[in-house]
């Protein structure tokens, strides 16, 4: 009963489109837990501000909202930059329980600055619109729309592109070096506070585009970005804190068990199963499924 | 670079974690292709010293001049930007990336590609078995192996001074043989060598010159071979009985 | 005349007195009727608490302009003072009891959050005070197997409760869907609805429904979601698989639009195959409207206010001025819950007045006693507004049909059922 095909590959491919969403919002934080070992807890309100920067430009400019994304994705990653360079630079060196009231903090002020714009206009909830709403894509069992096509292109072409450069060029080697050793990376002349702010703005940058995507196929208000971010966490958890190839894995993991799981147990089940799989993972080999390090 | 001439000068630095000062007026010279060893004691604070000189620690008082500029509060990197590169206590690899990735960071400061072509040969002429695992992780090599490619990423930059800190901890007698004998070619070669030891036999060996560090502070200052005869020297470290 | 030293005592007492009694703060209540709404003016549901603050004002500007309301002989004037529950249990308690401890007010009404306005209740039962809530969950007067409450009886709920809701849900499937969708069969039902006790009371009111009156209903499914849900693609998924021929997506607004949002576009649910609706009166409503665009034409909702469409009879007449004198005032139309709050402060004002006292118990006993009357609400029957043993109110359901219209660029309402009250017929995709 519903245990067809069609369903199945359906709901396989609404856990990959979540999932991708959790590979983008993991590997940004696994990239700035990686590199400056802090836990970047506003991670779901840059998520959200992504999404309704996304709206307002497309929205006030008339651009399709896929380009519109660019914009307020490298707004958001300066938005990141600002945050490393005046919030976080200064903390360095001090106790580091400055920095996690720093991050906390942080939450409140994206939050309740987005609803002070969010919510005198769309309201509770708002979702972006795109001219290509109508329009699918067939998978032969399966009909997707093209939104949901373009969401996996981007969400995958990025974090292909991420990961081509971490691992394939010079200033990404930087990058994992600074995360896998930040003293040694200093004597082979690695500016590493440059490098917190990079890895901070482009940790930012993924988020946003992670909520622009969402946007695009779910309701988003200025709250919504929380549990996803948490979920983010978990992801990082599971697939080794500062491990950019486990947050991938973890994150597609996670949405397809997600979709699964809510599919087979029912709806009230959706956010207790991130939890539960966490739980499970760490019982059975606790430093993640890839140990710590980019 | 001509004989002679001084490529690092240390004045009265005094060097502290907190409250807690580790080194008390510390001054050296290192000249130009010599090699010149700190030996000490555990605690005595030759770690801090080439961590200070680094950039690493700031200095609580006092100064370094490296090729002739203060080094004052320069940052870690601009310090190793400039030449001086530190092969720190403890390797300081990067764990998860292999051999040659180790040694391409290494030589990330060289300007040009053939440059960093031309020092992997070289370097894995010096250690042959780091050609053999280049492929591996540096967190799977054995104790011996890391200590020869921390060495062997310093020397990828070229760098006009190069420190080396305690190269013997925690290896077997026959690796540190081998090792001395690469720091000891290098030495003669002409090479700008710190050297920090606890093992005072290897490290008078190599040395033209030599200071002990005691509690932070330098007591005694002279050549390799002064040192060995000299009567504290032999008591305190090189195990022998006085009378 | 020279006063004796007694009478200037006195008087000087008289006069402290008289001083004393415009100084002192709180005293002022003596002369105001204070209502207290206790509504979401901050976090989530801010939009609609909105939709409330404004009714509930228009309804006290109502009163005032008629000179306020009478008290045991004097005229009062009536004052409105707005609790917010910050869309949260604590703000909601928070909330309330600023309401009774600092501004002492009369009557406690309002509220959009069931488990909101529900965190609030010990208080008000600890205090006495007359309460008016307007979200839908019946536990404000039922305990928690819906029987009557003794202990709640200072509560007088006007709102449509979800076991109503979920009634006329069945009643309309089975009288409005089934002669369409399946004739002579039993109808296949899916539902998709809230995890939380109003989506459960729903469901409730529903399955008793179809019991009590042997309805040929056939529930397929019964998948549910967490509240803020944003995701439904995989409990839809797993309800088009089973083939039903009516889906009910029963939420909030936002949760609504994206269900059928989600369900049409993303899952392929075929409009022409499957009757969508009817939704959550809740969701009744010009963002619901603006927000759901052509893809909801031919879906239905059941609802007890319509934010369009007016009824042909006499407990519907209150909508069209109704609705004159709200977009009047404040240049947009109310909702439902809106026009529940405007009902609620002059219930209040009536009861005050026929309890000639501010009183609370006395307020109390008038509020059970007061007589059906012309609200805006559409009340169908009863000897008192509220029925004596839980404190409810009869209220008028309806179901309405979307049409795309092509001038608007929106949808707009067709009254489908009942159909003694209906100005159209149901219309299959």
């Amino acid at each position: 009963m519903g245990l067809d095909a069609a369903s199945l590959l359906q709901v396989l491919v609404w856990g990959l489109v979540v999932g991708s969403i959790y590979v983008l919002l993991a590997t940004g934080l696994t990239l700035i837990f990686g590199v400056m070992k802090l836990v970047n807890f506003a991670h779901g309100e840059l998520m959200m501000w992504g999404a309704f920067l996304t709206i307002l430009i497309a929205q006030s400019t008339g651009v399709n909202p896929y380009v519109a994304m660019i914009g307020s994705t490298a707004a958001v990653g300066l938005l990141g930059v600002a945050i490393e360079r005046l919030g976080f630079r200064p903390l360095r060196g001090t106790a580091k329980i400055n920095e996690i009231f720093l991050s906390i903090a942080l939450i409140l002020v994206l939050q309740n600055a987005l609803a002070r714009f969010f919510v005198p206009y769309f309201r509770e909830n708002a979702q972006i619109r795109t001219p290509y709403a109508t329009e699918y894509f067939s998978l032969g069992l399966v009909n997707l729309r093209y939104d949901f096509v373009i969401l996996l292109a981007v969400a995958w072409a990025i974090t292909f592109g991420l990961w081509f450069v971490l691992f394939h060029t010079a200033p990404g080697r930087d990058v994992r070096a600074t995360s896998q050793n930040r003293a040694a990376a200093l004597l082979m002349g690695i500016d590493v506070r440059r490098i917190d702010m990079l890895c901070f703005g482009i940790g930012s940058a993924l988020a946003a585009l992670a909520g622009s995507l969402y946007g695009v196929v779910n309701p988003f208000s200025p709250y919504a970005g929380t549990i996803p971010a948490i979920k983010a966490f978990a992801v990082i958890i599971l697939g080794g804190l500062g491990s950019v190839p486990g947050a991938v894995l973890g994150g597609l993991l996670y949405g397809v068990v997600e979709s699964f799981g809510t599919f087979f147990l029912g709806g009230s089940w959706r956010d207790a199963i991130a939890f539960v799989l966490l739980i499970v993972v760490l019982m059975v080999r606790p430093q993640g499924i890839f140990r710590e390090g980019a | 670079m001509p004989r002679g001439l001084d490529l690092l000068a240390v004045d009265d630095l005094q060097v502290g974690y907190g409250k807690i000062q580790v080194l008390w007026g510390v001054s050296l010279r290192l000249a130009a292709g010599e090699t010149v060893a700190v030996v000490g004691s555990n605690g005595a604070g030759k770690t801090t010293l080439l961590r200070s000189i680094a950039g690493l620690l700031p200095p609580v008082a006092g100064r370094v001049v490296f090729r002739d500029r203060v080094l004052g509060r320069l940052p870690a990197h601009e310090i190793a930007r400039r030449g001086l590169a530190l092969v720190p206590e403890g390797r300081e690899l990067f764990p998860w990336m292999s051999v040659h990735e180790n040694l391409l960071l290494g030589g990330r400061l060289c300007a040009e590609r053939l440059r960093v072509a031309e020092n992997l040969e070289w370097v894995y002429g010096l250690f042959p078995v780091l050609r053999e695992r280049r492929r591996q992780s540096a967190s799977t090599l054995s104790g011996g192996e890391q200590q020869m490619l921390a060495i062997a990423r310093a020397l990828m930059s070229n760098p006009s001074v190069l420190m080396l800190d305690e190269p013997s901890t925690g290896l077997s007698p026959r690796v540190v043989e081998s090792i001395f004998e690469v720091i000891a070619g290098l030495a003669q070669r002409g090479a700008t060598i710190l050297l920090v030891e606890q093992n005072v036999y290897l490290a008078l060996a190599v040395a033209d010159r030599a200071y002990v560090l005691e509690r932070g502070r330098l007591t005694l200052e002279g050549t390799g071979q002064e040192l060995i005869e000299h009567a504290a020297v032999r008591q305190a470290y090189l195990g022998v009985a006085e009378g | 005349m020279r006063m004796s030293y007694t009478a200037r005592c006195a008087g000087a007492w008289v006069v402290a007195g008289a001083i004393a009694g415009i100084l002192v703060p709180g005293s002022a209540s003596a002369q105001t009727v204070r209502l207290g709404l206790i509504t979401s003016i901050t976090g989530p549901a801010a939009g609609t608490g909105a939709d409330q603050q404004r009714a509930a004002t228009l309804a006290v500007e109502e009163l005032n302009a008629a000179g306020g309301v009478t008290v045991g002989g004097a005229k009062r004037k009536v004052e409105l003072v707005i609790g917010d529950d910050q869309t949260s249990r604590e703000g909601a308690v928070s909330g309330v009891t600023r309401l009774i401890v600092e501004d002492k007010v009369n009557v406690v009404f309002g509220g959009l959050g069931s488990a909101f306005g529900m965190a609030a209740l010990p208080l008000i039962q600890e205090r006495g005070i007359p309460y008016i809530p307007t979200p839908s969950t019946p536990l404000f007067t039922r305990t928690k197997d819906m029987g009557p409450d003794p202990t709640k009886s200072m509560v007088f709920h006007y709102q449509a409760t979800g076991l109503m809701y979920g009634a006329g849900t069945a009643d309309f499937i089975a009288e409005g869907l089934r002669p369409v969708f399946a004739p002579g069969k039993p109808i296949r039902v899916a539902w998709l609805y809230q995890d939380s006790p109003f989506g459960a009371e729903y469901v409730r009111g529903y399955t008793d429904r179809i019991k009590e009156k042997n309805l040929p209903l056939e529930t397929v499914a019964t998948e549910r979601f967490k509240v803020g849900e944003t995701d439904y693609r995989a409990q839809l998924t797993k309800i088009k698989a089973l083939a039903p021929q009516v889906l009910v997506p029963m939420g909030f607004r936002g949760e609504t639009v994206a269900m059928v949002q989600q369900a049409v576009l993303d899952v392929g649910i075929d409009p022409k195959k499957v009757a969508i609706g009817p939704v959550c009166a809740c969701v009744d409503d010009p963002l619901y409207y603006k927000d759901l665009g052509k893809i909801g034409s031919h879906t239905t909702i059941l609802s007890v206010y319509s934010t369009y469409a007016t009824p042909k009879n006499p407990a519907f007449a209150r909508w069209p001025d109704f609705r004159a004198s709200f977009q009047k005032r404040y240049g947009v139309l109310p909702g439902v819950l809106g026009v529940s709050a405007y009902d609620a402060v002059h219930i209040a004002a009536r009861a005050i007045e026929r309890a000639g006292s501010l009183d609370s118990q006395r307020v109390i006993a008038a509020l059970a006693a007061l007589p059906v009357d012309k609200y805006v609400m559409p009340i169908r029957s009863g000897k008192t507004l509220f029925d004596p043993k839980y404190r409810e109110v009869d209220f008028y359901l309806i179901a309405q049909q979307f049409f795309w219209d092509e001038k608007l660029k929106e949808l707009r309402p067709r009254v489908v059922w009942p159909h003694d009250v209906a100005d159209a017929k149901y219309v299959h995709p």
